[in-house]
Protein backbone atom coordinates (compact mmCIF):
# COMPACT_ATOMS: atom_id res chain seq x y z
CA UNK A 1 0.00 0.00 0.00
CA UNK A 2 1.88 3.38 -0.94
CA UNK A 3 2.21 6.39 1.37
CA UNK A 4 -0.60 8.31 -0.79
CA UNK A 5 -3.34 5.92 -1.26
CA UNK A 6 -6.55 6.97 -0.62
CA UNK A 7 -8.05 3.81 1.26
CA UNK A 8 -5.79 4.53 3.90
CA UNK A 9 -7.06 4.36 7.23
CA UNK A 10 -6.57 7.90 9.08
CA UNK A 11 -4.25 7.96 12.51
CA UNK A 12 -6.32 9.35 15.20
CA UNK A 13 -5.73 12.83 16.08
CA UNK A 14 -3.55 11.86 19.69
CA UNK A 15 -1.97 9.30 18.58
CA UNK A 16 -0.55 11.66 15.34
CA UNK A 17 0.13 14.60 18.44
CA UNK A 18 2.51 11.87 20.16
CA UNK A 19 4.14 11.06 17.24
CA UNK A 20 8.36 12.39 16.97
CA UNK A 21 10.47 12.08 14.39
CA UNK A 22 12.89 9.37 15.24
CA UNK A 23 15.90 10.84 14.08
CA UNK A 24 18.28 12.82 15.98
CA UNK A 25 18.47 16.72 14.19
CA UNK A 26 22.09 16.44 13.81
CA UNK A 27 21.41 12.80 11.85
CA UNK A 28 19.02 14.90 9.30
CA UNK A 29 22.00 17.62 8.32
CA UNK A 30 24.69 17.19 6.28
CA UNK A 31 27.88 19.34 7.08
CA UNK A 32 28.30 22.46 5.52
CA UNK A 33 30.78 24.83 5.07
CA UNK A 34 30.75 28.65 5.19
CA UNK A 35 28.84 30.68 3.69
CA UNK A 36 25.90 28.45 3.33
CA UNK A 37 26.12 27.83 7.33
CA UNK A 38 25.04 31.40 7.95
CA UNK A 39 23.14 31.48 5.15
CA UNK A 40 20.70 28.45 5.07
CA UNK A 41 18.39 28.25 8.18
CA UNK A 42 19.54 24.83 9.38
CA UNK A 43 23.16 25.25 10.10
CA UNK A 44 23.56 22.62 7.73
CA UNK A 45 22.12 20.39 4.69
CA UNK A 46 18.98 18.84 5.56
CA UNK A 47 18.50 15.59 4.50
CA UNK A 48 16.14 14.75 1.41
CA UNK A 49 15.52 18.73 0.46
CA UNK A 50 16.81 19.26 -3.67
CA UNK A 51 18.76 22.35 -3.52
CA UNK A 52 19.04 24.23 -7.22
CA UNK A 53 22.19 25.45 -8.59
CA UNK A 54 21.17 28.08 -11.57
CA UNK A 55 23.95 29.20 -14.04
CA UNK A 56 24.83 29.79 -17.07
CA UNK A 57 27.50 27.34 -18.34
CA UNK A 58 30.72 28.37 -17.54
CA UNK A 59 29.23 30.80 -15.38
CA UNK A 60 30.40 29.03 -12.02
CA UNK A 61 27.82 26.38 -10.83
CA UNK A 62 30.02 23.27 -11.07
CA UNK A 63 31.91 25.33 -8.65
CA UNK A 64 28.97 26.03 -6.16
CA UNK A 65 28.34 22.21 -6.47
CA UNK A 66 31.86 21.09 -5.51
CA UNK A 67 32.22 23.99 -2.55
CA UNK A 68 28.39 22.71 -1.51
CA UNK A 69 28.99 18.68 -1.02
CA UNK A 70 33.08 19.18 -0.17
CA UNK A 71 32.45 19.01 3.82
CA UNK A 72 30.14 16.47 3.56
CA UNK A 73 32.39 14.09 1.42
CA UNK A 74 35.47 14.91 4.33
CA UNK A 75 33.09 13.69 6.89
CA UNK A 76 32.04 9.95 5.18
CA UNK A 77 29.24 10.88 3.40
CA UNK A 78 29.21 9.73 -0.63
CA UNK A 79 27.96 12.14 -3.41
CA UNK A 80 27.34 10.83 -6.80
CA UNK A 81 27.68 12.68 -9.59
CA UNK A 82 25.29 12.03 -12.66
CA UNK A 83 25.83 13.42 -16.23
CA UNK A 84 28.58 15.95 -15.59
CA UNK A 85 30.18 14.88 -18.86
CA UNK A 86 33.94 16.67 -17.85
CA UNK A 87 34.33 16.80 -14.22
CA UNK A 88 37.31 19.03 -13.44
CA UNK A 89 38.68 16.39 -10.54
CA UNK A 90 41.35 18.33 -9.38
CA UNK A 91 39.03 21.25 -8.80
CA UNK A 92 36.59 19.02 -6.81
CA UNK A 93 40.46 17.63 -4.62
CA UNK A 94 40.87 21.63 -4.18
CA UNK A 95 37.94 22.63 -3.26
CA UNK A 96 37.88 20.02 -0.79
CA UNK A 97 36.08 16.82 -2.16
CA UNK A 98 37.24 13.71 -0.93
CA UNK A 99 37.32 11.80 -4.05
CA UNK A 100 37.23 8.85 -2.18
CA UNK A 101 33.64 8.89 -1.79
CA UNK A 102 32.47 10.47 -4.48
CA UNK A 103 31.11 8.25 -7.31
CA UNK A 104 31.02 9.61 -10.90
CA UNK A 105 28.51 8.46 -13.80
CA UNK A 106 29.40 11.39 -16.37
CA UNK A 107 27.37 9.68 -19.35
CA UNK A 108 24.87 7.90 -18.27
CA UNK A 109 23.34 8.28 -21.90
CA UNK A 110 19.59 8.33 -22.03
CA UNK A 111 19.43 7.10 -18.38
CA UNK A 112 20.23 9.81 -16.62
CA UNK A 113 16.81 10.30 -14.26
CA UNK A 114 17.14 6.03 -13.58
CA UNK A 115 20.87 6.23 -12.67
CA UNK A 116 19.97 9.38 -10.39
CA UNK A 117 17.24 7.39 -9.04
CA UNK A 118 19.19 4.39 -8.40
CA UNK A 119 21.87 6.32 -6.47
CA UNK A 120 19.15 7.66 -4.21
CA UNK A 121 18.64 4.40 -3.00
CA UNK A 122 21.92 4.99 -1.43
CA UNK A 123 23.75 7.78 -1.52
CA UNK A 124 23.75 10.87 0.90
CA UNK A 125 24.11 13.39 -1.46
CA UNK A 126 23.35 13.07 -5.56
CA UNK A 127 24.74 15.95 -7.82
CA UNK A 128 22.44 15.95 -11.57
CA UNK A 129 23.21 17.78 -14.49
CA UNK A 130 20.15 16.80 -16.80
CA UNK A 131 20.71 17.50 -20.27
CA UNK A 132 18.30 20.49 -20.96
CA UNK A 133 15.03 20.72 -18.65
CA UNK A 134 13.95 17.37 -17.23
CA UNK A 135 10.51 16.66 -17.56
CA UNK A 136 8.02 18.54 -14.91
CA UNK A 137 7.17 14.50 -14.01
CA UNK A 138 10.63 13.64 -14.29
CA UNK A 139 11.84 16.71 -11.70
CA UNK A 140 8.65 15.80 -9.73
CA UNK A 141 10.01 11.81 -9.23
CA UNK A 142 13.60 12.29 -8.21
CA UNK A 143 12.36 15.40 -5.85
CA UNK A 144 9.93 13.16 -4.28
CA UNK A 145 12.38 10.09 -3.90
CA UNK A 146 14.70 11.79 -2.48
CA UNK A 147 12.74 13.26 -0.28
CA UNK A 148 11.91 9.86 1.24
CA UNK A 149 15.20 8.60 1.12
CA UNK A 150 16.31 11.45 2.53
CA UNK A 151 18.99 12.54 0.21
CA UNK A 152 19.69 15.57 -0.91
CA UNK A 153 19.64 16.14 -4.90
CA UNK A 154 21.62 19.15 -6.26
CA UNK A 155 20.72 19.94 -9.77
CA UNK A 156 22.67 22.01 -11.87
CA UNK A 157 21.64 23.82 -14.48
CA UNK A 158 20.95 27.04 -16.56
CA UNK A 159 18.46 29.55 -15.42
CA UNK A 160 15.92 28.39 -18.10
CA UNK A 161 15.72 24.79 -17.67
CA UNK A 162 15.37 25.31 -13.75
CA UNK A 163 13.86 22.16 -12.59
CA UNK A 164 10.55 23.49 -10.77
CA UNK A 165 9.71 26.89 -9.25
CA UNK A 166 9.72 25.60 -5.37
CA UNK A 167 12.93 24.38 -5.00
CA UNK A 168 13.92 24.21 -0.83
CA UNK A 169 16.71 26.03 -2.19
CA UNK A 170 17.94 27.89 -5.09
CA UNK A 171 21.35 28.58 -5.09
CA UNK A 172 21.47 31.17 -8.31
CA UNK A 173 25.10 33.28 -9.64
CA UNK A 174 23.75 36.73 -10.08
CA UNK A 175 27.07 37.69 -11.33
CA UNK A 176 30.92 36.48 -11.20
CA UNK A 177 34.07 38.06 -12.24
CA UNK A 178 37.67 37.26 -12.35
CA UNK A 179 40.14 39.48 -10.01
CA UNK A 180 42.25 40.39 -12.81
CA UNK A 181 45.99 39.05 -11.63
CA UNK A 182 49.01 37.52 -13.27
CA UNK A 183 46.71 34.60 -13.79
CA UNK A 184 43.22 33.08 -13.28
CA UNK A 185 42.96 32.99 -9.62
CA UNK A 186 39.87 34.16 -7.87
CA UNK A 187 36.63 34.95 -8.87
CA UNK A 188 33.96 37.34 -7.26
CA UNK A 189 30.52 35.79 -6.99
CA UNK A 190 27.20 37.24 -5.98
CA UNK A 191 24.87 34.59 -5.28
CA UNK A 192 21.02 34.80 -4.67
CA UNK A 193 19.90 32.10 -2.23
CA UNK A 194 16.25 31.56 -1.99
CA UNK A 195 13.71 28.67 -2.13
CA UNK A 196 11.73 27.53 0.51
CA UNK A 197 13.81 26.64 3.51
CA UNK A 198 15.52 30.44 3.40
CA UNK A 199 12.36 32.31 3.64
CA UNK A 200 9.97 34.71 1.31
CA UNK A 201 12.76 36.58 -0.07
CA UNK A 202 16.28 35.77 -1.08
CA UNK A 203 19.52 36.71 0.33
CA UNK A 204 22.08 38.13 -1.25
CA UNK A 205 25.40 36.19 -0.57
CA UNK A 206 29.26 37.12 -1.90
CA UNK A 207 32.11 34.11 -2.10
CA UNK A 208 35.02 34.07 -3.77
CA UNK A 209 35.06 30.70 -5.87
CA UNK A 210 38.03 29.73 -6.34
CA UNK A 211 39.23 31.28 -3.91
CA UNK A 212 42.98 31.82 -3.50
CA UNK A 213 43.06 31.36 0.47
CA UNK A 214 41.04 28.28 0.05
CA UNK A 215 43.29 25.96 -1.85
CA UNK A 216 44.02 22.42 -0.55
CA UNK A 217 47.27 21.58 -2.69
CA UNK B 1 45.21 -38.22 -15.09
CA UNK B 2 42.19 -36.71 -15.70
CA UNK B 3 41.60 -35.76 -19.78
CA UNK B 4 40.91 -31.86 -19.90
CA UNK B 5 40.34 -29.18 -21.91
CA UNK B 6 41.80 -25.83 -21.80
CA UNK B 7 41.17 -23.28 -23.13
CA UNK B 8 43.22 -19.98 -23.92
CA UNK B 9 42.50 -16.68 -24.80
CA UNK B 10 45.44 -14.61 -25.44
CA UNK B 11 43.71 -11.26 -25.42
CA UNK B 12 42.72 -11.82 -21.85
CA UNK B 13 46.16 -13.18 -20.76
CA UNK B 14 47.60 -10.02 -18.82
CA UNK B 15 45.93 -7.82 -15.70
CA UNK B 16 44.17 -4.95 -16.57
CA UNK B 17 44.09 -1.71 -14.98
CA UNK B 18 40.82 -0.89 -15.29
CA UNK B 19 39.33 -4.35 -14.37
CA UNK B 20 38.05 -4.96 -18.12
CA UNK B 21 40.01 -8.25 -17.94
CA UNK B 22 38.63 -8.94 -14.92
CA UNK B 23 35.38 -8.88 -16.06
CA UNK B 24 36.50 -10.49 -19.08
CA UNK B 25 37.44 -13.86 -16.61
CA UNK B 26 34.03 -13.21 -15.09
CA UNK B 27 31.43 -13.46 -17.73
CA UNK B 28 33.79 -16.19 -19.42
CA UNK B 29 33.33 -18.44 -16.25
CA UNK B 30 29.34 -17.92 -16.10
CA UNK B 31 29.29 -18.84 -19.66
CA UNK B 32 31.19 -21.74 -19.25
CA UNK B 33 30.02 -22.88 -15.89
CA UNK B 34 26.64 -23.19 -17.32
CA UNK B 35 28.40 -25.69 -20.03
CA UNK B 36 30.30 -27.40 -17.94
CA UNK B 37 29.98 -27.14 -14.04
CA UNK B 38 33.79 -28.01 -13.24
CA UNK B 39 35.45 -24.83 -15.12
CA UNK B 40 38.44 -23.88 -13.49
CA UNK B 41 40.21 -20.36 -14.21
CA UNK B 42 43.70 -21.11 -13.67
CA UNK B 43 45.39 -17.77 -14.26
CA UNK B 44 44.92 -14.76 -16.75
CA UNK B 45 43.36 -15.67 -20.10
CA UNK B 46 43.62 -19.76 -19.49
CA UNK B 47 40.23 -21.71 -18.30
CA UNK B 48 40.06 -25.57 -17.36
CA UNK B 49 37.33 -28.04 -17.55
CA UNK B 50 37.36 -31.64 -17.64
CA UNK B 51 36.35 -33.27 -20.74
CA UNK B 52 34.87 -36.49 -20.44
CA UNK B 53 31.14 -36.09 -18.98
CA UNK B 54 30.57 -33.29 -21.85
CA UNK B 55 31.51 -35.17 -24.68
CA UNK B 56 29.63 -37.84 -23.45
CA UNK B 57 26.77 -35.14 -23.75
CA UNK B 58 27.45 -33.32 -26.56
CA UNK B 59 28.49 -36.81 -28.53
CA UNK B 60 32.47 -36.86 -28.71
CA UNK B 61 35.38 -34.52 -28.25
CA UNK B 62 35.07 -32.42 -31.59
CA UNK B 63 31.28 -31.21 -30.40
CA UNK B 64 32.94 -30.29 -27.71
CA UNK B 65 35.64 -27.99 -28.74
CA UNK B 66 33.10 -26.40 -31.38
CA UNK B 67 30.92 -25.15 -28.99
CA UNK B 68 33.56 -24.12 -26.58
CA UNK B 69 34.78 -21.74 -29.28
CA UNK B 70 31.75 -20.79 -30.31
CA UNK B 71 30.98 -19.77 -26.71
CA UNK B 72 34.45 -18.07 -26.39
CA UNK B 73 33.90 -16.00 -29.39
CA UNK B 74 30.24 -15.14 -28.56
CA UNK B 75 31.04 -13.79 -25.03
CA UNK B 76 34.19 -12.33 -25.55
CA UNK B 77 34.91 -12.24 -29.20
CA UNK B 78 38.25 -13.21 -29.58
CA UNK B 79 39.17 -17.00 -31.00
CA UNK B 80 40.75 -19.13 -28.10
CA UNK B 81 43.15 -21.86 -28.70
CA UNK B 82 41.99 -25.09 -27.51
CA UNK B 83 44.41 -27.97 -26.59
CA UNK B 84 43.24 -31.57 -24.79
CA UNK B 85 45.00 -33.70 -23.01
CA UNK B 86 45.38 -35.53 -20.07
CA UNK B 87 46.82 -33.73 -16.60
CA UNK B 88 46.73 -30.09 -16.89
CA UNK B 89 50.60 -29.32 -17.31
CA UNK B 90 50.15 -30.89 -20.74
CA UNK B 91 46.51 -29.68 -21.57
CA UNK B 92 47.89 -26.25 -21.40
CA UNK B 93 50.87 -27.30 -23.53
CA UNK B 94 48.15 -28.90 -26.22
CA UNK B 95 46.35 -25.40 -25.93
CA UNK B 96 49.20 -23.27 -26.70
CA UNK B 97 49.46 -25.34 -29.85
CA UNK B 98 46.29 -25.96 -30.57
CA UNK B 99 46.44 -29.77 -30.68
CA UNK B 100 44.26 -32.35 -29.33
CA UNK B 101 46.40 -35.33 -27.68
CA UNK B 102 44.81 -38.38 -28.86
CA UNK B 103 43.78 -40.54 -25.50
CA UNK B 104 46.43 -42.87 -23.64
CA UNK B 105 49.32 -40.34 -26.25
CA UNK B 106 49.75 -37.49 -23.58
CA UNK B 107 52.88 -38.80 -21.92
CA UNK B 108 54.79 -39.20 -25.34
CA UNK B 109 53.57 -35.73 -26.15
CA UNK B 110 55.09 -34.34 -22.78
CA UNK B 111 57.96 -36.27 -22.90
CA UNK B 112 58.61 -34.56 -26.78
CA UNK B 113 57.92 -31.22 -25.02
CA UNK B 114 60.99 -28.66 -24.99
CA UNK B 115 62.44 -28.40 -21.89
CA UNK B 116 61.34 -24.72 -21.75
CA UNK B 117 58.01 -25.85 -21.00
CA UNK B 118 58.88 -27.21 -17.96
CA UNK B 119 61.56 -25.32 -16.17
CA UNK B 120 62.04 -21.14 -15.78
CA UNK B 121 64.52 -20.15 -18.00
CA UNK B 122 67.76 -20.01 -15.93
CA UNK B 123 67.41 -23.35 -15.18
CA UNK B 124 66.19 -24.71 -18.80
CA UNK B 125 69.58 -23.10 -20.10
CA UNK B 126 71.60 -25.28 -17.20
CA UNK B 127 69.49 -27.90 -18.31
CA UNK B 128 70.60 -27.57 -21.82
CA UNK B 129 73.74 -27.56 -21.08
CA UNK B 130 73.61 -31.15 -19.34
CA UNK B 131 72.24 -31.87 -23.18
CA UNK B 132 68.56 -32.04 -21.71
CA UNK B 133 66.58 -30.61 -24.17
CA UNK B 134 62.96 -32.65 -23.95
CA UNK B 135 60.87 -32.67 -21.06
CA UNK B 136 61.49 -36.62 -21.33
CA UNK B 137 65.16 -36.70 -21.43
CA UNK B 138 64.78 -35.11 -17.76
CA UNK B 139 61.90 -36.98 -16.53
CA UNK B 140 64.23 -40.13 -17.14
CA UNK B 141 66.80 -38.59 -14.62
CA UNK B 142 66.99 -40.32 -10.80
CA UNK B 143 64.86 -38.88 -8.97
CA UNK B 144 67.30 -38.49 -6.15
CA UNK B 145 69.79 -37.42 -8.14
CA UNK B 146 67.45 -34.54 -8.78
CA UNK B 147 66.79 -33.95 -5.09
CA UNK B 148 70.00 -34.01 -4.17
CA UNK B 149 71.75 -30.72 -6.60
CA UNK B 150 68.01 -28.83 -7.27
CA UNK B 151 65.75 -27.27 -5.18
CA UNK B 152 62.40 -27.93 -3.82
CA UNK B 153 60.72 -26.68 -6.78
CA UNK B 154 62.60 -28.21 -9.54
CA UNK B 155 62.30 -31.65 -7.65
CA UNK B 156 58.28 -30.84 -7.86
CA UNK B 157 58.99 -29.61 -12.01
CA UNK B 158 60.69 -33.30 -12.18
CA UNK B 159 57.64 -35.07 -10.90
CA UNK B 160 55.41 -33.05 -13.20
CA UNK B 161 57.69 -34.20 -15.87
CA UNK B 162 57.71 -37.85 -15.19
CA UNK B 163 53.64 -37.53 -14.72
CA UNK B 164 53.45 -37.95 -11.19
CA UNK B 165 52.22 -34.49 -9.97
CA UNK B 166 50.71 -31.69 -11.88
CA UNK B 167 50.37 -28.07 -11.96
CA UNK B 168 47.24 -27.16 -10.25
CA UNK B 169 48.77 -25.93 -7.46
CA UNK B 170 50.12 -22.89 -9.48
CA UNK B 171 46.64 -21.23 -10.35
CA UNK B 172 46.49 -17.69 -9.33
CA UNK B 173 45.24 -16.82 -6.34
CA UNK B 174 45.39 -13.17 -6.95
CA UNK B 175 43.28 -13.48 -10.55
CA UNK B 176 40.37 -15.21 -8.26
CA UNK B 177 40.18 -12.21 -5.68
CA UNK B 178 40.58 -9.66 -8.46
CA UNK B 179 37.65 -11.06 -10.06
CA UNK B 180 35.32 -11.21 -6.98
CA UNK B 181 36.74 -7.26 -6.51
CA UNK B 182 35.58 -6.36 -9.82
CA UNK B 183 32.05 -8.54 -9.46
CA UNK B 184 31.37 -6.24 -6.23
CA UNK B 185 31.34 -9.24 -3.84
CA UNK B 186 34.54 -8.71 -2.36
CA UNK B 187 36.19 -4.97 -1.58
CA UNK B 188 39.76 -4.95 -1.88
CA UNK B 189 41.25 -3.71 1.29
CA UNK B 190 44.61 -5.03 1.59
CA UNK B 191 47.10 -3.20 -1.19
CA UNK B 192 44.66 -0.76 -1.67
CA UNK B 193 45.24 2.87 -0.42
CA UNK B 194 41.87 3.09 1.65
CA UNK B 195 39.97 3.64 -1.04
CA UNK B 196 36.90 2.98 1.09
CA UNK B 197 38.87 3.82 4.51
CA UNK B 198 37.39 2.15 7.39
CA UNK B 199 34.18 0.58 5.84
CA UNK B 200 30.91 2.04 7.02
CA UNK B 201 27.15 0.92 6.60
CA UNK B 202 26.83 4.06 4.71
CA UNK B 203 30.16 2.84 2.72
CA UNK B 204 28.71 -0.38 1.67
CA UNK B 205 25.42 0.84 0.41
CA UNK B 206 27.27 3.37 -1.50
CA UNK B 207 29.04 0.77 -3.42
CA UNK B 208 25.77 -1.27 -4.03
CA UNK B 209 24.01 1.09 -5.32
CA UNK B 210 26.96 2.00 -7.99
CA UNK B 211 27.02 -1.76 -9.21
CA UNK B 212 23.54 -1.53 -9.31
CA UNK B 213 24.01 1.66 -11.40
CA UNK B 214 26.31 -0.11 -13.49
CA UNK B 215 23.68 -3.08 -14.27
CA UNK B 216 21.77 -0.15 -16.02
CA UNK B 217 24.73 1.74 -17.75
CA UNK B 218 27.56 -0.65 -18.12
CA UNK B 219 30.19 -0.79 -15.28
CA UNK B 220 32.84 1.29 -17.76
CA UNK B 221 30.49 4.30 -17.16
CA UNK B 222 30.41 4.36 -13.52
CA UNK B 223 33.44 5.20 -11.99
CA UNK B 224 35.89 7.05 -9.23
CA UNK B 225 38.81 9.28 -9.28
CA UNK B 226 41.83 9.65 -7.81
CA UNK B 227 44.39 12.79 -7.79
CA UNK B 228 47.65 11.14 -9.15
CA UNK B 229 51.10 12.73 -10.13
CA UNK B 230 51.05 14.62 -12.79
CA UNK B 231 51.12 18.14 -14.73
CA UNK B 232 48.55 18.94 -16.16
CA UNK B 233 44.50 19.09 -14.53
CA UNK B 234 44.03 16.05 -16.88
CA UNK B 235 46.84 14.30 -16.33
CA UNK B 236 46.75 14.15 -12.65
CA UNK B 237 43.11 12.61 -12.20
CA UNK B 238 43.38 8.67 -13.04
CA UNK B 239 39.28 7.16 -13.87
CA UNK B 240 39.01 3.62 -12.55
CA UNK B 241 35.27 1.98 -13.09
CA UNK B 242 33.83 1.25 -9.61
CA UNK B 243 35.17 -2.20 -7.81
CA UNK B 244 38.54 -1.92 -10.47
CA UNK B 245 41.63 -2.25 -7.81
CA UNK B 246 43.67 0.17 -7.35
CA UNK B 247 47.03 -0.74 -9.37
CA UNK B 248 49.31 2.02 -7.65
CA UNK B 249 49.35 4.38 -4.65
CA UNK B 250 48.00 7.88 -5.69
CA UNK B 251 50.81 9.61 -5.60
CA UNK B 252 51.02 13.23 -3.38
CA UNK B 253 54.30 13.94 -3.93
CA UNK B 254 55.64 17.34 -5.11
CA UNK B 255 55.31 17.27 -8.87
CA UNK B 256 57.73 20.00 -10.06
CA UNK B 257 55.71 21.95 -13.15
CA UNK B 258 52.71 21.09 -12.31
CA UNK B 259 50.21 23.85 -13.17
CA UNK B 260 49.17 25.48 -9.79
CA UNK B 261 45.75 25.87 -8.77
CA UNK B 262 42.77 26.62 -9.18
CA UNK B 263 41.85 24.11 -11.90
CA UNK B 264 39.38 24.41 -13.97
CA UNK B 265 36.12 23.27 -12.32
CA UNK B 266 34.94 21.17 -15.57
CA UNK B 267 37.63 19.82 -17.84
CA UNK B 268 37.20 18.71 -21.01
CA UNK B 269 37.65 14.65 -21.52
CA UNK B 270 38.19 15.71 -25.17
CA UNK B 271 39.81 19.10 -25.89
CA UNK B 272 38.32 21.00 -28.45
CA UNK B 273 40.10 22.98 -31.17
CA UNK B 274 39.44 26.94 -31.30
CA UNK B 275 40.98 29.88 -32.90
CA UNK B 276 42.77 33.10 -30.94
CA UNK B 277 42.72 35.98 -32.86
CA UNK B 278 44.07 39.62 -32.33
CA UNK B 279 41.99 42.58 -33.49
CA UNK B 280 42.71 42.69 -36.70
CA UNK B 281 41.36 39.25 -37.07
CA UNK B 282 45.24 38.12 -37.59
CA UNK B 283 45.67 34.20 -35.60
CA UNK B 284 47.65 34.43 -32.66
CA UNK B 285 49.99 31.80 -31.76
CA UNK B 286 53.10 31.53 -29.61
CA UNK B 287 56.76 32.07 -30.71
CA UNK B 288 59.92 30.51 -30.18
CA UNK B 289 60.61 32.14 -27.22
CA UNK B 290 57.62 31.38 -25.60
CA UNK B 291 55.23 34.32 -25.88
CA UNK B 292 52.30 35.29 -28.04
CA UNK B 293 52.84 36.25 -31.23
CA UNK B 294 49.99 38.89 -30.85
CA UNK B 295 47.75 40.49 -27.99
CA UNK B 296 44.11 38.10 -28.43
CA UNK B 297 41.49 39.29 -28.92
CA UNK B 298 38.61 37.25 -29.74
CA UNK B 299 38.30 33.38 -29.54
CA UNK B 300 36.48 31.65 -32.48
CA UNK B 301 35.10 28.22 -31.11
CA UNK B 302 34.03 27.38 -34.56
CA UNK B 303 30.90 27.12 -36.32
CA UNK B 304 30.65 30.76 -36.35
CA UNK B 305 30.85 31.06 -32.26
CA UNK B 306 32.85 33.51 -31.10
CA UNK B 307 33.31 35.67 -27.63
CA UNK B 308 35.09 38.78 -26.64
CA UNK B 309 38.45 38.01 -24.80
CA UNK B 310 38.66 40.59 -21.87
CA UNK B 311 42.37 39.70 -20.42
CA UNK B 312 44.07 36.64 -20.52
CA UNK B 313 47.21 35.11 -18.95
CA UNK B 314 50.29 33.41 -19.69
CA UNK B 315 51.42 31.50 -21.72
CA UNK B 316 53.35 29.44 -19.78
CA UNK B 317 55.92 27.01 -21.84
CA UNK B 318 55.40 23.45 -20.61
CA UNK B 319 57.85 21.01 -22.10
CA UNK B 320 56.48 17.84 -21.91
CA UNK B 321 59.60 16.10 -24.12
CA UNK B 322 61.74 19.29 -24.54
CA UNK B 323 63.67 16.66 -27.23
CA UNK B 324 60.40 16.68 -29.77
CA UNK B 325 59.21 19.59 -30.77
CA UNK B 326 56.02 18.03 -31.17
CA UNK B 327 55.53 17.32 -27.62
CA UNK B 328 55.71 21.18 -26.78
CA UNK B 329 52.88 23.25 -25.06
CA UNK B 330 52.03 26.41 -23.58
CA UNK B 331 48.79 26.77 -21.62
CA UNK B 332 47.00 29.55 -21.03
CA UNK B 333 44.01 31.23 -19.03
CA UNK B 334 41.54 33.61 -20.59
CA UNK B 335 38.88 35.52 -19.32
CA UNK B 336 35.82 36.31 -21.60
CA UNK B 337 33.57 39.27 -21.87
CA UNK B 338 30.83 37.89 -19.76
CA UNK B 339 33.68 36.74 -17.39
CA UNK B 340 33.51 32.91 -18.27
CA UNK B 341 37.24 31.30 -17.85
CA UNK B 342 39.28 29.15 -19.74
CA UNK B 343 42.43 27.12 -20.27
CA UNK B 344 43.37 26.41 -23.25
CA UNK B 345 47.03 24.84 -24.32
CA UNK B 346 48.57 25.28 -27.27
CA UNK B 347 50.18 22.37 -29.21
CA UNK B 348 51.98 21.82 -32.99
CA UNK B 349 50.46 25.43 -33.96
CA UNK B 350 46.88 24.92 -32.93
CA UNK B 351 45.20 25.90 -29.84
CA UNK B 352 43.23 23.56 -27.84
CA UNK B 353 40.03 23.98 -25.29
CA UNK B 354 40.66 22.16 -22.52
CA UNK B 355 39.13 23.08 -19.52
CA UNK B 356 36.04 25.42 -17.93
CA UNK B 357 36.42 27.45 -15.11
CA UNK B 358 33.05 26.68 -14.28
Amino acid sequence: MFAFSPNRPELPASLKASLRPASMAADRLLPLAEPWLSTLADRGLRRGIHVSVLAPTGGGGLSVAWHLIARATQQGYWVGVVGVDDPGVLAMHEYGVDLRRVLFIPRPRDAWAEVAADLIEGLDVVVVRAPGRPATAVARRLTARAREQRVVLVSVAEPYARWTQSSDVVVSVRSASWRPAPRVMTRDMVLDVGGRLVGPTSREVRMSLPDAAEWVA
Amino acid sequence: MERLLVIAVDEIATPSNDGSHERAHVRMLEALTLFCPFTEVVRYGVFALPVRAPSRFLGGESAVLHNCEALVQRTLGATPRLGVAEGLFSAEAAARRSYVVASGETTAFRRALPIEELLDDKTATTARRLGLHRVGQFADLDPARVAERFSRSITQRHRIARGEADTWSERDDTLVRRMMEVQGTEVATAGQQSFFGQRSEGDRRAVAVGFRAAERVGIEAVLTASVVGGRTPRERVRWSPLGAPESAPSARAPWPGHLPPPSPAATLTHPVRVMLRDSDAQAVSVTGRGLLSRSPATIDFGRGVTAAIAWHAGPWPHDEAWWSRHARRAHLHVVLDDQRALWLYAERGSWMLAGVFD
